[in-house]
């Protein structure tokens, strides 16, 4: 067997990176790295994309002495939940430690990328002023920021070439920060502002996105009036992806001939999105550009099934659409005929406290989709009721799901024909779906789907899990099966601490769990923490906040528990309703 | 036994939420199970969150959540058909003055059971959407839901008078079918009308300058702008 430093030294080191760059995947890096003393020299020099699940599982200068060279980072914070507001707003995820170190040892950084952070004015101020070749900046479900923030990055970075805000909350405190971006930026090829809730002055946003004649994806807010859009529209008509803003006006015939005209000379349309408060009257104006969509998204549309038929019939090149379950069965067996190419679907309850009139879109509309569509592989579902002979139809037409969401509202509901759990329709989802990565489950459920998820799952990455179980055993199938399981997420089940200690170790081959509402102890957790050093156990307790944790006794029950791998040790932003147990 | 938090705004009062009217209905129907009054700890009602921006609605939804840890894994109770049921979460507000042997032993796992959908909307953040869904489909609701006209509706010879929204209606024929139903009565137009002057009804509204006008000559939008009053007279006095 060679040894390691001959090994090397076959090549110079310069082959050896080339070689590295074909590995674009994180885990093929890794495991070069892992190889011998000259390769995780050579891999960490010339990693130049880094990416963090999880904040808190490294120190933020751990990462950046590591790979010297990044120049693009992406960064996750809270736990998937937060988007529930299961999470205290005060939790943590911030953002500075991160941006500090990487202004420190990362001078070169082009891109950033973070998603549930919180995010301050400071932080964007640091990355305005400190990186001096920034181009990318993406915040996604991030907060803490403001358009004074936003006001610093457009002002600084010379070379911006994306700004993408993505369901952000954002604090409207600069109404004019859109001007800060100076004449000379001429490099923008995504604008997102989407989330942003404040008025937009839409003469600089002519202004600037009339020179930056690479501009690919222009998403604006629901400030943006429909008669302002024809105008935006003539200064980008390159644009490939556009977010359209309020969709709705008082009608007159002129406004419609100049939208239909402005959006059909946008020849490149591919993705739509927007639509806040359409209504059927200026819908046909985009029916000119339907024929080359890939992506429609109408989730904030509250157009009726007829309207949504007749557009929808003419995107037959449709790969994703995200719709409101006001397409009803009906409207989804329309898309099952037309959209031969969907690969996602998307669809969001309108009503999803129960007050309005019953929506008629049931287990029908799925399985009428999955039998149309052959190259569906992710879906996300709403709906009020469900059949296992449906799931099992589902999972028959359908081996190639890589994401499958079910969300029946109602918590607890059976097959409404036959009265039983649906056990066995989630179990043939995860028995015919081989590739399946990610899975929500709903409805009645018992510990026998998880036998099954255990058993067959093994490609699952992420699952969602609420309302569902009859003891211990549902957990301990999830956690001693599915071996490449990352992220569990459990709410209101009733599971408690034996299948947590009794599988510790596989808590570390994962990046998190997280747990509210269901049966663990105070106690279990300290003796989990005890024996998985390299775990940070956080328990989560709202009403106990600021009490003394060495007070609490052992049968203290956890409302919600946390738990992640981390090489970082126990962090030191701790809020008072958190409590880290070593 | 968990310790019990009594903050002040742990308990409302149930008659002032028509879900939790239901749900105390049924614990007082087994009061010789459960002996005390449901405690939650909601001091706000859907209407009351409108005002405030989305992040502000979920921040105090969580800190006046007011969870009773005395319980584990409750299951819900066996209540068959036209009861509003509790699930396994709600109960746990309940206050520890059970014991949870007594209340887990009348619960049996049953598994046809509902459950209020709007206490789940305010109590556990399900289903889940994300915020900025959430707070578009509010504000729908809250500018559909938000307007109503009550107006006085008297007939001729009945003292007690009705009330009535006039926005729950779409038109005059909607109008005068509830009429006819709440009066029992037929409304009629007297210059159409085959029926004798003396037994016909007529329906007359009084507009903002106290004026007594026939309903119907003017269109349906502009009749909702100056009504003030209903009277439903009879045919022969107009």
């Amino acid at each position: 067997m060679v040894g390691g430093f001959r090994w090397a030294a076959m090549f110079p080191d310069e082959v050896w990176e080339h070689v590295f760059s074909f590995l674009p995947a994180d885990a093929d890096r890794n495991a070069a790295a892992l190889v011998c003393r000259a390769w995780y020299r050579l891999e960490r020099r010339s990693r130049w994309r880094v990416f963090v699940g999880n904040c808190y599982a490294v120190e933020p200068a751990a990462a950046v002495r590591r790979f010297p060279e990044v120049r693009a980072a992406a960064i996750k914070g809270k736990p998937h939940f937060a988007d529930f507001n299961l999470v205290p707003s005060d939790w943590g995820g911030g953002a500075e430690a991160w941006v500090e170190a990487m202004a420190e040892g990362w001078p070169h950084l082009e891109e950033l990328r973070l998603k549930r952070m919180v995010v301050s004015d400071d932080c964007l101020e640091l990355i305005a002023r400190c990186f001096k070749n920034f181009k990318v900046l993406s915040l996604v479900s991030c907060e803490g920021f403001s358009t004074a923030g936003l006001a610093a990055i457009a002002a600084n970075c010379r070379y911006l070439r994306e700004l993408d805000l993505h369901e952000n909350e954002v604090e409207d405190n600069c109404l004019h920060w859109m001007s800060h971006f100076p004449e000379s930026c001429t490099s923008l090829v995504t604008l997102n502002i989407a989330c942003l809730e404040g008025e937009v002055n839409v003469s600089v946003l002519e202004r600037l996105i009339g020179r930056c004649p690479n501009l690919k994806t222009l998403r604006l807010n629901h400030s943006v009036p429909l008669e302002r859009l024809v105008g935006l529209l003539h200064r980008a008509p390159q644009l490939v992806d556009l977010g359209t803003g309020k969709y709705a006006a008082q009608h007159h015939p002129e406004l419609f001939s100049r939208l239909e005209s402005a959006i059909a000379g946008c020849k490149n349309l591919k993705g739509l999105s927007g639509f806040w408060e359409a209504g059927p009257t200026f819908l046909p104006a985009i029916y000119s550009v339907c024929e080359g969509l890939t992506s429609l998204n109408l989730s904030y549309a509250t157009i009726q099934g007829p309207e949504l038929i007749k557009l929808i019939s003419r995107c037959k090149n449709l790969q994703r659409l995200w719709v409101m379950d006001l397409i009803e069965d009906e409207g989804l067996i329309a898309v099952a005929a037309s959209c031969k190419l969907l690969q996602e679907l998307r669809v969001f309850p309108s009503d999803p406290y129960g007050a309005a009139q019953p929506i008629s879109l049931t287990e029908h509309g799925l399985v009428a989709i999955s039998a149309g569509c052959p190259m569906l592989h992710s879906v996300l579902y709403f709906c009020r009721q469900m059949t296992n002979a449906a799931l099992l139809t589902v999972a028959k037409n359908c081996p190639n799901f890589t994401c499958f969401r079910l969300c029946i509202m109602e918590p607890h509901t059976p097959d409404y024909i036959t009265r039983q759990p649906l056990d066995a329709g989630f179990s043939a989802i995860v028995e015919s779906c081989k590739h399946l990565r990610r899975l929500s489950l709903s409805g009645l459920l018992t510990d026998l789907v998880f036998k099954s998820i255990g058993a067959s799952a093994n490609r699952l990455e992420m699952l969602s899990v609420a309302f569902a179980g009859d003891g211990d055993a549902g957990l301990h199938y999830i956690l001693s099966g599915c071996k490449n399981l990352r992220k569990l997420e459990i709410r209101d089940c009733p599971f408690g601490d034996k299948p947590l200690l009794d599988n510790a170790a596989k808590l570390e081959t994962m990046r998190s769990l997280w747990m509210s509402s269901c049966s663990v102890t105070l106690g279990a957790c300290r003796q989990l923490a005890r024996k998985m050093p390299l775990l940070n156990v956080e328990v989560i307790n709202e009403r106990k906040r600021g009490l003394p944790l060495e007070l609490q006794p052992d049968n203290c029950p956890v409302e919600k528990l946390y738990i992640y791998r981390t090489v970082a040790g126990p962090r030191s932003d701790t809020p008072s309703c958190v409590w880290i147990l070593r | 036994m968990g310790d019990q938090s009594n903050s002040p705004s742990s308990s409302i009062d149930s008659s002032s939420h028509p879900a939790l009217c239901s749900t105390s209905s049924i614990f007082q129907t087994r009061r010789d199970l459960l002996s005390t009054d449901l405690k939650l700890g909601l001091g706000l009602s859907t209407s009351a969150l409108h005002g405030c921006s989305s992040k502000e609605r979920y921040a105090s939804c969580e800190t006046t959540m007011d969870v009773s840890p005395s319980s584990q894994s409750f299951l819900p109770p066996p209540f068959p058909g036209p009861y509003a049921c509790m699930s396994a979460s709600l109960l746990r507000f309940m206050p520890s003055k059970f014991s949870s042997s007594s209340v887990s032993s009348m619960l049996d796992r049953s598994k046809s059971f509902c459950t209020s959908s709007v206490l789940w909307e305010q109590l556990s953040h399900w289903p889940p959407i994300k915020p900025l869904l959430r707070s578009t489909l509010e504000e729908k609701v809250h500018r559909s839901h938000s307007k109503t006209f009550f107006v006085k509706v008297y007939m001729e010879g009945l003292p007690i008078g009705r009330k009535l929204d006039l926005l729950s209606h779409n038109g005059y024929d909607s109008l005068m079918r509830t009429l006819r139903r709440m009066f029992r009565t037929t409304i009629t137009c007297p210059d159409t009308s085959r029926v004798p002057p003396e037994k016909a009804h007529v329906l007359t509204y009084e507009d903002e300058e106290g004026d007594w006008m026939m309903v119907g000559d003017v269109p349906w939008e502009f009749f909702l702008r100056t009504v003030k009053r209903l009277k439903i007279t009879r045919a022969d006095k107009c």
